[in-house]
């Protein structure tokens, strides 16, 4: 059977290429672990929409029902349906987990550039997943969330309006919201998704892991496992700890659904995104109405995109890592971090 | 050697494990239960209807204890792969060492 698949696919080049790739192991190795976590997640969710999307109903009047079904009449449909939202939550945490530890590190200097930026392009997409997705249900809080964060381009200048209609396909929140951001969850993002993912995996692969700044002086030879089997066997314990985690969180604390949106009542208060938007929900809070001449929330979302663009170019940035620039951008890292953290807490209290 | 012996025991006991793990999971009815009553209505009224409030989880205690014994036979099984996974990876690691895959290991 071997021999058959080797000589029509010729697997045995492949396992000898992972079995010549090596782990460089040295006191940051453990966040080499935390890209594959973030690849079991992505593989949790794309099981679990498999099932999900055979009972779903993307169209205004079934959407709530549908999920309601999903929960109630499935076997194990809540179950499914919880490991599904909660890998989501598991995988965007150790996403950020993951690009800061790249960021820290500088593991994205020469000539690992594009694999950072593939990196970031896969946290927006998977943000943009979270985002699409958390609509879904259509119930009171996602609809109201969705009103808030789709209304939030509306503040960019000339392109804004536009923005915001594409997004809702027409001027409100509506059914037509809903098949638009099904169709972006289950098809568009997928797609940019697996592109992105396998352009990303391959310059890992063929650039190999990157090593701290003090390893690479020239006296210092680190030890080094095979990826094949060492780092993988090693690898699979974390996947099969994460995996027990995801089920038993998603077992104890199954997101419950809400009473199904009413397009014309007003937002209920107190209305939050997903964890990982709070911190520039907060930040689009603490800005004044206005600012000299222009809207406070034009300045804020002006700033929030530069801040992305920043950090898509981060290793162009930051092109002398070990130098003074290279220590104030690692600086801004543990800045961000402090950031995030105390403008989420904020938002929650 | 040593390793070869710890796969004798090994395959029976996984075999027996997994045979106990689908008999039991059998027996249970991990199947979620309901709060809403609607849902019970025809295909067409639901289309029309509004859904109030749901917070998913067993209803009964028969439910309940079959999640819990479905969630310790993972974790248990979870267990039992680490034990032989840390096996395996002494193994590979001491067959690293020997440079037993390595084209220069004399």
């Amino acid at each position: 059977m071997r021999s058959w698949l080797d000589e029509r696919f010729g697997l045995s080049s492949v396992t000898l290429f992972l079995k010549n790739k090596s782990i460089p192991l040295h006191k940051h190795t453990i966040w080499s672990y935390t890209g594959s976590a973030v690849l079991l997640f992505f593989v949790i969710q794309v099981l679990t929409g498999f099932i999900l999307i055979f009972y779903y109903k993307p169209i205004l009047e079934e959407a709530t029902a549908s999920v309601a079904r999903i929960m109630t009449e499935v076997p194990l449909g809540w179950i499914l349906r919880s490991v599904h939202s909660w890998s989501a939550t598991f995988m965007i945490a150790f996403l950020f987990v993951h690009l800061l530890s790249i960021w820290i590190n500088k593991a994205y200097r020469r000539p690992r550039e594009m694999t950072w930026m593939t990196g970031v392009l896969l946290l927006l997409c998977s943000l943009l997943f979270g985002f699409t997705g958390y609509l879904l249900p259509w119930d009171d809080l996602s609809f109201s969330a969705t009103k808030v964060g789709t209304d939030i381009p509306r503040a960019i200048p000339i392109v804004g309006e536009w923005a915001t209609k594409l997004l809702r396909g027409g001027e409100d929140v509506t059914g037509d919201t809903l098949t638009r951001f099904f169709g972006m969850h289950v098809c568009i993002l997928p797609i940019f998704l697996l592109v992105l993912l396998a352009v990303h995996v391959y310059l890992i692969q063929k650039l190999g892991m990157s090593i701290p700044l003090e390893a690479e002086k020239p006296q210092k030879k680190l030890k080094e496992i095979p990826f094949w089997p060492n780092f993988v066997f090693r690898e699979a314990i974390l996947w099969l700890i994460l995996f027990g985690v995801c089920l038993t969180v998603a077992i104890f604390f199954p997101p419950s659904l809400e009473k199904t949106a009413d397009l014309m009542a007003p937002a209920p208060e107190g209305v939050k995104p997903e964890w990982y938007f709070l911190f520039l929900f907060q930040t689009l809070k603490i800005f004044p109405a206005k600012i000299l001449f222009l809207s406070g929330e034009s300045v804020a979302v002006f700033l929030i995109l530069l801040g992305i663009v920043l950090f898509f170019f981060l290793p162009v940035i930051d092109n002398k890592p070990e130098e003074r620039k290279g220590k104030i951008v690692r600086a801004a890292a543990y800045l961000f971090i402090l950031y995030v953290v105390i403008l989420s807490i904020w938002s929650l209290l | 050697m040593e390793f070869a012996m710890t796969k004798k025991v090994a395959v029976p006991l996984v075999a027996i494990f997994l045979l106990a793990f689908v008999f039991s999971f059998g027996q249970g009815e991990v199947i979620a239960d309901t709060e809403v009553h609607s849902l019970q209505q025809s295909q067409e009224d639901r289309t029309t209807e509004e859904v109030e409030r749901i917070v998913p989880g067993a209803t009964d205690i028969k439910q309940a204890i079959a999640i819990y014994v479905f969630l310790g036979w993972i974790w248990l099984s979870i267990g039992i792969l680490i034990f032989f996974l840390r096996l395996k990876i002494k193994e590979v690691d001491r067959l690293h060492k020997l440079k037993y895959f390595s084209e220069d290991k004399d």
